[in-house]
């Protein structure tokens, strides 16, 4: 169980609009401490592998990315013994029924839809928090 | 007196001649009767004929001579006694070169035949062979029917199937031809359907920025006209936005579904749940007729029954109340040209505006809307879906309608 304080997310978002939202929107939660974005699911891995870094508490990535996308990254993150208890979180802008099941299978956590208003982008943190107290 | 004396010898001569005659004519006839003569050869000047008897066999003996397999009557050893006509066709040999040779000589592969004798003990008597013909061989069918305790004989039938082979063969190709055209379909498919979401998710990006940047501008410093422009974009991504939505579910509405056994009393009432809220706010009323329980994909049958019914009273008159009449039409019709199958018939019937007979064909096509598009809402897509389900049910929708009186939706399913 996670302290539900001071929480440290990592998002790996290749669009710098949305991450930046993303940013700002975990920023201004009060639950979340530190905010770690990376461009795509390469930069994600190195970011866990790299000891000097502190491992994060929460995934949240997107799918559709560069290099090596958000469900193959997880994929490889979720068959490590060592990050496999991280809640891991996929946001996309639309539900490809192929990539949520292969999210289901893999065991991610949720597969949340990208919103289009600003009120509904604030909502994230919550929903991920509340997926997490689970 | 020496004229008598030779008149009776001569007389006895014949009489001697008579007799052996009479005896040789009924040694014959006990042999006939005793059944050890099958044919004669009766020597006419020199020049042998070969006689058959015409006795109740004949028909059977033809039957053996002429029809269109091989057939041998062979010693245990494959000795051959006897063969027909179609056999020596079919090795292409006289048949007076074959009787006395052995049966294996024809095979390909000559050990056989002994396999095929042990064979015949334990009952199996019908194998496939390759035989020879001259420098070629061709596969043929061959049946043993062990004839003793009657004949010391096994009787042979042989059929050529280098036809059938090669009509196996074509269908065999076929059948591959077929299957390759199939997975090539699927693949094409999954291929489209990927397409699909990735051209849907790759459009709808942008479509989301536009519409969540567009509410964030602040409308207060804008000029009246602005203020216009800015809400027609706005509605319009909204609505772009939402004909993407429908043409990945047309598309995502395949054959390839999951078949249950659905009541469609029960489908429809979940249906007119779900959409209680545009039901209350025309106060249209439903009726159900009888309605049966058939084989098809649940999803699919509440999307047609949702669409069929939010047509409905998306296009109701405003004077009266909307009545919307589901059944299942009493008598199995035959509206249906060329169609063996016999179909379940469902009729949806509103008292809504209604529709020229012109523009009934178009109404199934895909954005086809005969509405202006701010005068009732819809993207044009949900009949198409109607029309696209029904097919994959191996079913069709018709319509009838009369300008100002309603419309009736025909739903057919086969029976399976």
């Amino acid at each position: 169980m996670l302290e539900k304080f001071n929480l440290h997310i990592i998002i790996a978002d290749d669009d710098t609009d949305d991450s930046d939202l993303m940013f700002e929107t975990f920023t201004n939660n009060p639950n979340f401490g530190k905010v770690s974005l990376v461009a795509n699911g390469e930069e994600l891995l190195n970011y866990l592998k790299d000891t000097s870094k502190q491992t994060p508490d929460v995934i949240l990535t997107d799918i559709n990315m560069p290099i090596l996308d958000g469900i193959e990254a997880l994929e490889k993150i979720l068959n490590t013994n060592e990050f496999k208890n991280i809640p891991c979180f996929v946001y996309s802008t639309s539900i490809n029924p192929s990539y949520k099941e292969k999210c289901d299978v893999i065991g991610v956590k949720g597969y949340l839809i990208k919103p289009y208003s600003f009120d509904a982008f604030a909502e994230i943190p919550k929903k991920i928090l509340s997926i997490i107290e689970i | 007196m020496k004229d008598n004396n030779q008149n009776i010898e001569s007389l006895l001569a014949e009489i001697a001649s008579l007799k052996e005659s009479l005896y040789e004519s009924n040694s014959i006839i006990n042999a006939i009767k005793q059944g050890d003569v099958d044919a004669l050869v009766v020597h006419n000047n020199g020049v042998p004929q070969l006689y058959s008897l015409e006795t109740a066999d004949y028909t059977y003996r033809l039957l053996i001579e002429k029809f269109k397999q091989g057939a041998l009557s062979i010693a245990r050893d494959g000795l051959i006694l006897y063969c027909n006509d179609y056999f020596s066709q079919l090795v292409n040999l006289p048949s007076e070169k074959i009787i006395g040779t052995y049966l294996n000589e024809y095979f390909d592969n000559p050990t056989l035949f002994v396999q095929l004798i042990e064979a015949l003990k334990y009952g199996i008597n019908t194998h496939e062979i390759l035989l020879k013909s001259d420098n070629s061989t061709f596969p043929a069918y061959i049946a043993l029917t062990d004839l003793e305790p009657a004949v010391e004989a096994i009787g042979i039938v042989i059929t050529d199937l280098t036809e059938k082979k090669k009509h196996e063969e074509t269908i065999f190709r076929h059948h591959k031809e077929l299957e390759g055209k199939i997975n090539e379909l699927n693949s094409t498919n999954l291929n489209l359907k990927e397409f699909i979401h990735v051209i849907s998710h790759d459009l709808k990006e942008p479509l989301r920025k536009i519409v969540m940047h567009g509410e964030r501008i602040d409308g207060s410093c804008l000029s009246e006209g602005d203020t216009r422009s800015m809400n027609v974009m706005k509605s319009s991504a909204l609505r772009l936005n939402s004909l993407i939505d429908d043409l990945v579910q047309y598309s995502s509405h395949t054959a390839q579904l999951e078949r249950s056994e659905v009541d469609l009393a029960d489908i429809i009432h979940e249906v007119i749940d779900d959409l209680e809220i545009i039901i209350s706010d025309k106060n249209a009323k439903i009726e159900l007729g009888k309605l049966p329980v058939i084989q098809a994909s649940r999803v699919q049958m509440r999307q047609l029954f949702s669409n069929l019914i939010t047509n409905a009273i998306k296009y109701s008159k405003t004077t009266i109340t909307p009545l919307i009449q589901i059944s299942q039409a009493d008598y199995l019709d035959a509206e249906l040209p060329n169609q063996n199958t016999k179909f379940i018939k469902i009729q949806i019937i509103d008292n809504g505006i209604g529709m020229e007979t012109p523009h009934l064909i178009k109404i199934f096509t895909i954005f086809q809307r005969l509405h202006a598009k701010n005068e009732y809402s819809g993207n044009g897509i949900g009949l198409a879906i109607c029309k696209k389900i029904m097919e994959n049910h191996s079913g069709n929708i018709t319509v009838e309608s009369t300008l100002n009186e309603g419309t009736t939706f025909n739903l057919y399913f086969p029976i399976l």
